[in-house]
């Protein structure tokens, strides 16, 4: 019997997974379609006027990434409970299964989900009342680029997200919310610390350059771009690419292997 | 079936158990006793592999049970006193988990709730805790695993249903399966845990079959206190009086007189036990 990964129990395992945690997901992904919904009642009743394309793709986006966030504390919530837990942790399929059908129910499914609904809700009362809802969302969502770019943002933050669900046992929102807070104030103090003492003199230079750092609204990865900025001393780039080494690479490998260490140490 | 050699285990400063060593054999319901606090649970729970032990060792079937591995977890099955259903209808709860468990028994499992008197059509949020506690225990049974841990089985259960489990439980014993009951209630299971387990603080006080214990002690009725029992209690119309078994003459054990005199003469016991 193969202990770590039995592509039979895999995929068994899967399917009681999907089939415990569809109502949930139906329930999620209805309440964002609701919303919309109901931001179309709302238009029609205080006749207000068309809703753009694209703030409605933004809404998609910011809709999907709640989704994420909350994924693995809906979904997984009770996986360290030192009651409900037992359950799950007692079943006979191997941790590495666990993890990655935890995984592909939190990253992809639920989110998948959701997006789909409610770009399908979308597409349906664009079509019945266009003077409402003017274009499609899909049309505007469907920018690779921005699509690639939001994805990666967003599935960082879910893996520490999904970490934090499986470090803490209580108030495992607010307890996360606050880790981050700090790991990233942590972070941002380094940053600061290396800029204005250890690369003071690259720093004040900047100054008398005619570089102009932008860095874009809709997503963080655009900071890559500041990577081919002229002016910029050694020291500085090796600190941007070794902050977007750790946020790009380092984080989200740290919080995978924290969460299956997690997952395979748990006591209860 | 379960080999436990020089265990330790402590939640932070609460020493639990002191090198503890300790076999159980395929073929037996063994009954867990002992005082509150003293590690019976925590016992339960290493041996299903969701605590692991500080050193010493802890062997099930050849597995190290902390490893969780899917091979061990098939043939284990642990139903902890307090069990807390998910939202979902039992027989979806059965058949998706059931799938799991290579000898996992369907028909076995509707015989059971059908006997237990539980509604497999409901959800386990929409049952007492009574009924939660029989359903689970109808799908540990049909499990068929080699190694089944129950936590206090019978608290939160009706007359009628005590009575259900002692004989599902008997009936579920095989000479390939090791059933362990940790439980207070020891009326509740007379009749059907043998061996007994008697944990003390840190250590394991008796460990013996209850023809052994039958062999060493006697238990019987008299009008008065006996001056050389081990223990006597008053009972209606007299005391009930466990002594040393100096006749060779066999009697029936009364696990609660047991567990009492075991605990007021621990050095004794170990004497008894010790120099067969």
């Amino acid at each position: 019997m193969n202990e770590i990964f039995s592509s039979n129990r895999f995929f068994k395992l899967l399917k009681k997974e999907l089939a415990e945690r569809v109502p949930m997901i139906i329930k999620m992904a209805g309440t964002f379609s609701l919303i919309l919904v109901g931001y179309w009642v709302s238009i029609l009743i205080f006749d207000g006027g068309a809703s753009s394309a694209t703030s409605r793709a933004t809404y998609v986006f910011i809709a999907t990434f709640i989704t994420m966030v909350i994924a693995p504390f809906n979904l997984y919530k009770s996986y360290n409970h030192p009651k409900k837990g037992i359950d799950y942790v007692l079943l006979p399929a191997s941790v590495t299964e666990k993890y990655l059908s935890m995984l592909i129910n939190t990253v992809i499914i639920l989110p998948l989900v959701t997006f789909c609904a409610i770009l399908f809700t979308d597409t349906i009362i664009s079509t019945l009342s266009p003077s409402s809802f003017s274009g499609y969302a899909i049309n505007s969502v469907l920018n690779t680029q921005r699509i690639l770019e939001s994805i990666a943002d967003a599935l960082i933050f879910q893996q520490g997200c999904i970490f934090g669900n499986f470090l803490f046992k209580k108030n495992k929102v607010s307890k996360t919310i606050m880790s981050g807070a700090a790991l990233y104030l942590v972070l941002a103090l380094i940053v600061v610390f290396f800029l204005t003492v250890v690369a003071r003199d690259q720093f004040i230079n900047i100054d008398t350059t005619n570089t102009h750092i932008v860095i874009g609204q809709n997503s963080l990865s655009q900071l890559g771009k500041l990577g081919s900025a002229d002016g910029l001393g050694s020291a500085i780039k090796a600190l941007y690419y070794l902050a977007m080494t750790t946020f790009y690479v380092f984080m989200p490998i740290g919080f995978l292997t924290g969460t299956f260490y997690k997952m395979k140490t748990q006591q209860y | 079936m379960v080999n436990i050699q020089n265990l330790n285990f402590n939640y932070s400063k609460h020493l639990v158990f002191k090198d503890i060593s300790l076999t159980l054999k395929a073929g037996k319901i063994y009954g867990l006793l002992g005082q509150n606090g003293v590690g019976k649970t925590t016992l339960l729970k290493i041996m299903s592999g969701l605590l692991k032990p500080k050193s010493g060792s802890c062997t099930i079937m050849g597995y190290n049970p902390f490893d969780r591995n899917p091979g061990f977890l098939q043939e284990l099955f642990f139903i902890p006193e307090d069990f807390v259903g998910p939202d979902i209808i039992v027989n979806d709860f059965a058949r998706l988990r059931g799938q799991f468990y290579p000898n996992y028994d369907t028909n076995k499992f509707s015989r059971l709730m059908t006997d237990f008197e539980v509604k497999g059509n409901s959800k386990f949020t929409q049952l007492s805790f009574g009924q939660q506690k029989k359903a689970i225990i109808a799908f540990a049974l049909s499990t068929n695993t080699k190694l089944i841990l129950l936590d206090e089985p019978s608290n939160g259960l009706d007359i009628p249903s005590k009575s259900q489990l002692r004989k599902v439980i008997s009936q579920a014993s095989t000479e390939e399966s090791c059933i362990v009951i940790s439980t207070h209630q020891v009326r509740d299971l007379e009749n059907l845990i043998d061996p007994i387990i008697i944990l003390d603080k840190n250590a394991v006080l008796l460990n013996e079959s209850i023809e052994n214990i039958s062999k060493e002690l006697s238990f019987s009725f008299s009008n008065t206190p006996a001056n050389d029992a081990l223990y006597c209690e008053a009972t209606l119309g007299g005391y009930l009086v466990v002594q040393r078994n100096t006749t060779n003459q066999e009697s029936k054990v009364n696990i609660e007189a047991l567990f009492n005199a075991v605990l007021i003469n621990k050095q004794e016991i170990r004497e008894i036990f010790n120099s067969k």
